[in-house]
């Protein structure tokens, strides 16, 4: 059976991006070309004659907004294809069109599929274009609400970590460079879902408002803890847990910082059984523990030493580990400067501090428009310690997410 | 009995299919037609071996097949036979398809004229099928 894809340019030669694409599989030509007759100049038509080369054009031609699929095939059937295509692009909005009218088709075209349309061949052009329209409208409404929700989502985050920043400087510096340096990691790894990793490296940190601030200083500095202290910060990712844990789409990170949790007093791991959030909590443990060896004055080197002779950290995180800092500690020299003199882009190397001690902006963070306003609210109102350091971007160097 | 009378599942699926009535879409259903005429007897005789040989999940897929290029085009006859015949091929029943090649070749040669004065019509500018009154 052919995997080849044809792209039907009929009738009218230029789409935009804005025109909305569709699927046809059939493995019987002619079919295929009826359809995309039947169907006018309103859509971009991609075909494929089976299943595979179905999914093939879903992640190479797409984004499709619907998927039209004949039922009996060979190798993937119709229903088995439409599964794949609920869990891969469940955006898709999925209709079967079969010869088979049979109960036993519809049951599981529903169950398994959860299509949207059952049309009986040969479809009339009237219906066709019908149940083509309503389907177009369907993706609308879902592609929206997952819009939303994502907005809603990512704003949400935004301002609870906004809250961990004005509650404590100190925490959400370091929660930053913990995520930077997951971010690194990650792309080093080449792994995916890097986004829900970052969120959960920020994520791990937010229990640090429940810290006295001495405990707080300890944490940052990476100095030793005595037992009860310890426990304070061992509770910090179920308090995370708890805050997110019934935020939709969230589910994962909520599982990666609960995943860091000591099990039963004892520094092992909670088990758990995706292999992205068990990659995902090595990656974070190894980048939280790197942080504080660096935090406590440990140059990089010695600490990647001293990790992997800690036994449990993954092996392939401690090479990352390696990779990464060997670039970025040649990259990076820190500089003095006033601060009226600090520039968007650059990186705080250390805290900035009021003169009676309080860190007003902590180490790690970059510098934005936002943040310079605030330095300049915070110079109207206590004495800053100047000069602070800061490192210069080097404008040859790979841009690291913020 | 007329050759209209014999083919309404032909005329009603061509009248559905044109959308404009130009030229370019007249052309796209000869097209069609020829691919079909064409292509049908091929399967017809792979069905046919398929059908002698004994093997009824082969027999089963060329008749799913051609089935499925028949009723495209509104081509009843063939479709109700390619569908018995499938539906025999699924039961383990093949042997009582026996006798469908041949209903079925008689039903394309028979096809093939319809199509022929649908086209026929379709080119003078005569209706397809009568309009409802």
């Amino acid at each position: 059976m052919s995997n080849e894809l044809n792209e039907l340019w009929r009738r009218r030669s230029v789409f935009t991006s804005e025109t909305p694409s569709i699927l046809l599989v059939d493995d019987e030509p002619t079919v295929l070309e009826t359809l995309g007759h039947q169907l006018g100049t309103d859509y971009r038509v991609v075909t494929a004659t089976d299943g595979h080369g179905a999914l093939e054009a879903l992640d190479r031609q797409g984004p499709f907004a619907v998927v039209i699929s004949d039922m009996r095939m060979p190798d993937m059937d119709g229903i088995e294809l439409l599964g794949h295509v609920r869990l891969k692009h469940p955006g898709v909005t999925r209709i079967l069109h079969t010869a088979q009218g049979d109960l036993a088709s519809a049951i599981s075209a529903i169950n398994t599929g959860q299509v949207f349309r059952f049309l009986c061949k040969p479809c009339p052009t009237r219906e066709l274009r019908d149940t083509v329209r309503d389907a177009m409208e369907q993706h609308r409404l879902v592609a929206a609400e997952r819009e939303i929700l994502d907005k809603t989502l990512r704003t949400s985050l935004q301002a609870l970590f906004g809250c961990l920043e004005l509650a404590s400087p100190q925490a959400f510096a370091r929660a930053g460079r913990i995520r930077d340096l997951v971010g690194a990691l990650c792309r080093e790894l080449g792994l995916d879902n890097v986004w829900e990793i970052e969120v959960a490296a920020m994520a791990s940190q937010l229990g640090a408002v429940t810290l006295p601030p001495s405990v707080l200083e300890k944490l940052d500095r990476g100095l030793p803890l005595p037992d009860d202290e310890q426990r304070m910060i061992d509770a910090m990712p179920g308090i995370a847990a708890r805050l997110l844990g019934e935020v939709p789409m969230l589910e994962d990170v909520v599982e990666i910082v609960r995943g860091l949790r000591p099990a039963g007093g004892q520094h092992t791991l909670v088990a758990v059984d995706k292999p992205m959030v068990t990659m995902a909590v090595g990656v974070l443990r190894a980048a939280i523990e790197f942080e504080s060896f660096i935090s406590r004055g440990v140059t990089a080197e010695n600490a990647i030493v001293a990790m992997g002779g800690q036994g449990d950290h993954e092996v392939a995180a401690l090479a990352a580990l390696r990779r990464i800092r060997g670039i970025t500690t040649e990259q990076e020299e820190a500089r003095a400067f006033r601060v009226g003199e600090l520039e968007v882009g650059m990186r705080i190397a250390e805290d900035i501090v009021a003169v009676n001690g309080l860190v007003l902006i902590g180490r790690g963070i970059t510098v934005t428009e936002m943040l310079l306003d605030r330095l300049t609210n915070y110079k109207h109102i206590v004495e800053l310690v100047e000069p602070v350091w800061a490192v210069v971007p080097d404008p040859a160097a790979p841009a690291v997410a913020a | 009995m007329t050759a209209r009378g014999t083919a309404p599942g032909i005329r009603a699926r061509i009248a559905d299919l044109l959308v404009d009535g130009d030229e370019r879409e007249i052309a796209f259903i000869e097209r069609l037609v020829a691919s079909f005429l064409e292509r049908a007897p091929v399967m017809l005789a792979d069905l046919d071996a398929a059908i002698a040989a004994g093997d009824s999940a082969v027999a089963a897929h060329r008749a799913h097949a051609l089935k499925g290029a028949a009723a495209n085009l509104g081509v009843s006859g063939v479709a109700g036979l390619c569908a018995e015949a499938e539906r025999l091929a699924d039961a383990g029943r093949l042997g009582e398809a026996l006798g469908h090649p041949g209903l079925l070749r008689s039903a394309l040669a028979e096809a093939g004229d319809r199509f022929t004065e649908v086209l026929g019509d379709l080119r003078s500018g005569l209706p397809i099928v009568p309009r409802p009154a």
